[in-house]
């Protein structure tokens, strides 16, 4: 005796009565009606801080900058922007963010402990930091409608930036960095300022002398 | 056989209804959306003019957030368009801010003829779009206001005119 499916079904709801096949096109077209509606949710996307992770390293004269990009997303190469800002009063090298610090010694070390230093106004005046142009690898093509063909990165990406520094150290400063990526799955990330703070001390054949 | 169908038939409703409730009530869900913030808000137009977000309550409003240098924002700004055109008679209002330069988004809404009203903004648009819950900051944003000023749904990513249709047209 053949089974019956589902299509061949009379289901009973209510009074009345309904075909296994109504009943199918019912469950498809609400699942459509899913797919076609989704209301997508903040969820769907990672955080930019979490999408485009930031580090940067004091090497000799140069910073360098590296973004390590999530999956599925990508950053722009023309809308990197880099400041410097110089740092005044009390500066806690234990509050610098995680990783590396140059060190007096031979030039990165890990963060350990609260050490307190403090830079005044005159300090800074003493000591003069500009960034030369950042040096980008090549990246990849992509295309879009609008703007036509851009240079993006995914995965990851490592600028190298020449520093300028003259007059006295020891000082502090503060690397600015801006960043614009978007989302294969759809959306475009506000301009993102990510920051690493640096203490120099004057060696690494560096201008500048200690005190 | 015919019961078992019926529990079938019972547990697929139950299962779509809930999905489609997730789905569809993202903001009133989160309770992350204070229309509030919104509408007491006030940015320039094109011409310098402030313009206040609470003006369009009593309409059907589509306030979405954009800038003239994310694609997929550009993307979907024809289907915005001509969803102001068919639906605009009937109550529905978009209203675009773009987080952008003046000049910028000047000459692209004259390039594309935008018929709805944008206004513009930089820092207090991104606190202004945080507020409305784009806490990540992504974009294109867009949050639809039933005629109480009431927020009803939020999206992240482009709309096409086949998505948004079904929220907005219960709402006129």
């Amino acid at each position: 005796m053949k089974r019956p499916s589902l299509t061949d079904l009379q289901v009973s709801v209510g009074r009345g009565r309904v075909s296994g096949k109504c009943l199918l096109a019912v469950c498809a077209w609400s699942l459509a009606l899913l797919m076609i509606v989704p209301a997508r949710g903040e969820e769907e996307f990672l955080d930019p801080q979490e999408a485009f992770r930031f580090s940067a390293l004091l090497t000799g004269a140069e910073l360098e900058v590296r973004y390590r990009i999530a999956d599925g997303y990508y950053m722009y190469r023309d809308r990197y922007r880099f400041t410097v800002q110089l740092q005044t009063g009390e500066h806690q090298i234990g509050e610098l963010q995680s990783g590396e610090f140059q060190t007096e010694g031979s030039g990165v070390a890990e963060s350990a402990g609260i050490e307190t230093e403090t830079f005044d106004a005159q300090s800074v005046e003493r000591l003069s930091i500009e960034l030369g142009p950042p040096m980008f690898p090549a990246g990849e093509w992509h295309e879009d409608e609008f703007f036509g063909r851009s240079e993006i990165y995914r995965h990851e990406v490592t600028i190298r930036i020449p520093l300028v520094i003259t007059g006295d150290m020891p000082g502090a400063f503060r690397l600015l960095a801006v960043s614009q990526g978007c989302a294969d799955g759809g959306i475009c990330y506000l301009p993102l300022t990510q920051s690493r703070d640096f203490r120099l001390l004057g060696r690494l054949g560096l201008p500048g002398r200690r005190p | 056989m015919r019961r078992s169908a019926r529990i079938l038939l019972f547990s697929v409703v139950v299962v779509l209804a809930t999905v489609a409730g997730f789905q569809l009530s993202g903001p009133d869900r989160k309770g992350q959306v204070d229309a509030g913030v919104l509408l007491a808000a006030t940015l320039p137009d094109l011409s310098g003019v402030h313009q206040s977000l609470g003006q369009w309550t009593g309409k059907v409003v589509v306030i979405n957030f954009w800038a003239t240098w994310c694609p997929p924002c550009l993307e979907e700004i024809p289907h915005l368009v001509r969803m102001q055109s068919r639906f605009g008679t009937q109550g529905l209002q978009f209203v675009g801010i773009a987080i952008d330069e003046m000049e910028k988004v000047k000459r692209f809404v004259e390039e594309k003829g935008i018929n709805y009203p944008i206004v513009v903004g930089q820092l207090d648009a991104i606190e202004l779009s945080k507020a409305a819950g784009n806490e990540r900051g992504g974009l294109p944003y867009t949050l639809v206001l039933d005629r109480s000023g009431r927020v009803v749904s939020q999206h992240y990513g482009g709309l096409t005119e086949d998505n948004l249709l079904p929220i907005v047209q219960k709402l006129l």
